[in-house]
């Protein structure tokens, strides 16, 4: 999965990307550990209403 | 959030790349964080610290091509080796800066030192608001 580099809120984060619907779908399902300095950035086309 | 194991900041950002809602995901429950207008949203650890009005960033490090740049010279021989991330000023806008910077040093008139400071940041603000590897076309 491709990874960047994301600066908010003063802080830079090395994130995830989830762009395809599976991997949106997907999350960080069964991820059991996630550094204070990671995360994943999901990315939607258009701005839509959205459920997490 | 169902079968996410860790609690999350669930951070909603609109297409102006803003911070608009920050919720709190607790692991394995049936809860649902729903916001409407959403363009991008960032899952990072609970206690993130990232609050509405908060930006998002994209690193311009992403994607650049590590390998090295040189300057060439006319007989193809490289004169200089960029590292990357210089800042580059055209001709006439740097001919603008040395005329500025002159006259300044020669008043030593702090008037004249803010206008060779308004026309810097000026020509910053350009570059800055322009993708990365900006170049500005002849006029």
């Amino acid at each position: 999965m491709k990874e960047i580099k994301i600066v908010i809120g003063g802080k830079q984060y090395t994130v995830k990307l989830a762009q395809t619907d599976l991997e949106k779908e997907k999350g960080l399902q069964g991820i059991t550990e996630l550094p204070k300095n990671q995360g994943m950035l999901f990315i939607f086309d258009e701005p839509d209403t959205q459920s997490f | 959030m169902e079968d996410t194991q860790i609690p999350l900041d669930i951070i909603f950002i609109n297409e102006d790349l803003e911070v608009f809602a920050v919720e709190q995901g607790e692991p394995n429950t049936q809860d649902a964080h729903q916001q409407d207008n959403v363009s991008y949203v960032l899952e990072v650890n609970k206690g993130s610290g990232i609050k509405v009005g908060d930006e998002l960033e994209f690193s311009p490090e992403n994607n650049i091509d590590k390998s090295k740049m040189y300057v060439l010279g006319s007989d193809g021989k490289p004169q200089m080796e960029l590292e990357g991330g210089e800042r580059i000023f055209s001709r006439p806008n740097t001919k603008t800066l040395i005329k500025f910077a002159k006259k300044a040093y020669s008043t030593e008139n702090d008037n004249d030192y803010m206008n060779l400071g308004k026309r810097l940041f000026k020509f910053l603000k350009t570059q800055d608001s322009n993708e990365i590897e900006y170049v500005e076309s002849k006029k």
